[in-house]
C-alpha cells in the first residue's frame, strides 16, 4: 500500500483535513488540492492511484475535471470517486455516467469512506 | 510676506498632513484586518487539524457491563489538551479561540456522521458550547438566534430543544424557519406536531423550504399535515393542504373532504377543492359537486376544475345543466370535466355541438379539439 497515492479534491480545508488524516492511517500516500484547476493539473503530473473528486469546486467543478480525465488517455483508467451532498441524486447519475467509479455523499463517515477507497481501488487492481 | 499668501500655505499644509495622516490610518487599518484575518484562518486551520485527528483517533474498547458514561469519560480525555491550553490563556485569547475552535466543531458537525457525529455532539457539550447556544437563542439581534437556532441543531443539543420550540414564535421569520429546522434534525418527525401548532403565520420563503424537508419524510408526515388543517392561521392551513396534495397520500381525502364541507374562509376552501382534484380519489365526488352550487364563482370552478381531475361520470348531467345556464368560463370548465370522463362524456358533448346556441357550441368544439389534441399526445 506503501506507493499507492491519493489526491484529495476538496475545498474546505476541515474536510480535506479529515479525510486526510483517515486515509493516511490506513497507510496511503495523500495529496491534497483546493480547487478543480490545481487537481486536474497534479493528476497529470503525478498520476495518482486514485483520486478523491469534491463535485463543488471553485474555478473548475468536479464534473469538469472528472471529463477531462476521461479524454485523456494518459489519466482515463485512474478510478475517480466523487465527493457529494446527500441529496443531489441528479450528480450522482451524472458522475457515475461520466465514468466516475464510486461516489461518497455528505455527511460521510470516515470509515466508510476508507472503505470505498479500499474498494475501488481493488476493484481497479483487479480489471 | 502677504498676509493672504500666508494663509494659503498654512491651510496647503494643514490639508497635506491630514491627507497624509489620514492614508497612513487607513493602511494600518487595513493591515491590522489582513493580521486579524489571516491569524483566525491560521487558528481555523490549527483547530481543524487537531480537531480532525481527535475524532480520529481510537478509544479503548468497552467491556459489555461499561456504564454508557465510560464512552464519554474518554472523550473527556481525548479533549483535555485543548482544554489545558485554553485554561492557560489571557480571557480575550481564550475567547477568540473559542470562537473559532466553535466554529470548526459546527463546521465538521455538517460534513460527518456516525460514532464520530457522536462524539462532535459531545465536545461541543463539555466545551459549554451549548449554554452559549441557548443564551443566544435569546440575543436581541435576530441573525444572531437564527445561526444559534440553526447551529444547535446541527450539533444536536437536545439540551436546547425548549429554547428552540419558543423560536418558533419568534418575530422574524429566519430564526422560526431555522427553529423549524433544527427542531426536525432534533425531534424527527414528532417535531411537525409542535412547529403545526405553535406556528402562527409561515412566510413564503418558510414555507418553501419547509416543504422541502416535508418531501424527504414523505407520508410519516401525514398524521402532522391532517392535525395542521385545525390551525387558526390561514397560511398554515394552505400550507398543510397543499403539502397533502403534494404528497398524494389516500388518508388526506377525508380530512380534506371536511375542510371543503365546513370551512368558511374561501381561499381555504378553494385550496382544499384543488388539492382533492389532484389526489383524484372518487370519494371527493359527492362534495365537489356540492360546492358547483356555491356563491362564489372562483369556489365553482374551482369544483369544476377539480372534478376534470377526478373523472367523475355521475357528475356530467349536472354539468351539463351548468353549461347550459351559467357563464362563458363555467361553460368551459364544465365541458373539460366532462370530456375527462372518457367517451360518454365525449359522446354527450358531441350531441351538444348540435344545440343551436352559439356560445355553448363554441365551447365544445373547443374542448373536444382540447380533448383530440390531448388524445394524440398519449
Amino acid at each position: 500500500m506503501a506507493n499507492q497515492t491519493i489526491l484529495v479534491a476538496e475545498d474546505q480545508l476541515h474536510v480535506r483535513k479529515l479525510i486526510t488524516y483517515k486515509l493516511e492511517n490506513c497507510g496511503y500516500e495523500v495529496i491534497t488540492v483546493e480547487d478543480g484547476a490545481e487537481a486536474l493539473r497534479r493528476i497529470r503530473e503525478i498520476k495518482p492511484t486514485l483520486v478523491l473528486l469534491d463535485i463543488m469546486m471553485p474555478l473548475m467543478t468536479g464534473f469538469e475535471v472528472l471529463s477531462a480525465l476521461k479524454q485523456d488517455e494518459a489519466t482515463k483508467k485512474i478510478p475517480v470517486l466523487l465527493v457529494t451532498a446527500q441529496s443531489k441524486e441528479i450528480e450522482i447519475l451524472r458522475g457515475l455516467e461520466m465514468g466516475a467509479e464510486d461516489y461518497i455523499t455528505k455527511p460521510f463517515s470516515p470509515n466508510e469512506l476508507a472503505a470505498r477507497v479500499k474498494k475501488a481501488l481493488l476493484h481497479h487492481t483487479r480489471s | 510676506m502677504d498676509i493672504k499668501l500666508l494663509i494659503f500655505i498654512a491651510l496647503a499644509i494643514g490639508a497635506t498632513f491630514f491627507a497624509v495622516v489620514a492614508s497612513l490610518g487607513l493602511v494600518i487599518h487595513k493591515a491590522i484586518h489582513a493580521q486579524t484575518i489571516r491569524k483566525r484562518q491560521h487558528l481555523y486551520s490549527f483547530y481543524s487539524d487537531l480537531i480532525a485527528e481527535l475524532l480520529l483517533q481510537n478509544v479503548l474498547p468497552l467491556s459489555p457491563d461499561a456504564r454508557t458514561s465510560a464512552i464519554f469519560n474518554q472523550y473527556e480525555i481525548i479533549i483535555q489538551p485543548i482544554k489545558n491550553r485554553l485554561r492557560e490563556m489571557s480571557q480575550l485569547k481564550c475567547k477568540i479561540e473559542r470562537e473559532i475552535l466553535r466554529s470548526v466543531l459546527i463546521d465538521f458537525a455538517k460534513d460527518v456522521r456516525g460514532e464520530i457525529s457522536d462524539r462532535l455532539v459531545y465536545f461541543f457539550y463539555s466545551f459549554g458550547f451549548v449554554d452559549e447556544q441557548i443564551k443566544l437563542l435569546s440575543d436581541r439581534r435576530w441573525w444572531i438566534r437564527a445561526q444559534a437556532a440553526r447551529d444547535a441543531g446541527l450539533l444536536k443539543a437536545r439540551r436546547a430543544i425548549t429554547a428552540i420550540t419558543a423560536c418558533l414564535e419568534d418575530v422574524h421569520p429566519d430564526v422560526r424557519l431555522q427553529s423549524m429546522v433544527s427542531l426536525i434534525r432534533l425531534v424527527g418527525v414528532e417535531a411537525f406536531k409542535t412547529i403545526f401548532r405553535v406556528s402562527k403565520e409561515l412566510s413564503l420563503w418558510t414555507a418553501v423550504e419547509l416543504s422541502t424537508v416535508i418531501k424527504e419524510y414523505k407520508e410519516t408526515t401525514i398524521p402532522y399535515l391532517i392535525e395542521g388543517l385545525q390551525n387558526d392561521s390561514q397560511s398554515v392551513v394552505l400550507f398543510c393542504i397543499e403539502m397533502l396534495a403534494e404528497i398524494g397520500f389516500i388518508s388526506a381525502v377525508e380530512p380534506l373532504r371536511k375542510i371543503v364541507e365546513n370551512c368558511q374562509d374561501v381561499t381555504i376552501r378553494m385550496k382544499a377543492i384543488e388539492a382533492l382534484g389532484r389526489l383524484g380519489d372518487g370519494r371527493a365526488e359527492t362534495i365537489l359537486l356540492s360546492n358547483l352550487d356555491h356563491a362564489h364563482s372562483e369556489v365553482r370552478l374551482k369544483s369544476m376544475e377539480a372534478l376534470e381531475r377526478v373523472g367523475a361520470y355521475s357528475a356530467i348531467p349536472i354539468l351539463i345543466e351548468r353549461m347550459k345556464q351559467n357563464g362563458g368560463n363555467e361553460k368551459i370548465f364544465s365541458a373539460r370535466a366532462i370530456a375527462s370522463t372518457g367517451k360518454s362524456g365525449v359522446e354527450e358533448l358531441n350531441a351538444l355541438a348540435q344545440n343551436n346556441k352559439f356560445l355553448l357550441r363554441a365551447v365544445v368544439e373547443q374542448v373536444l379539439e382540447e380533448y383530440q389534441f390531448r388524445v394524440e399526445q398519449v
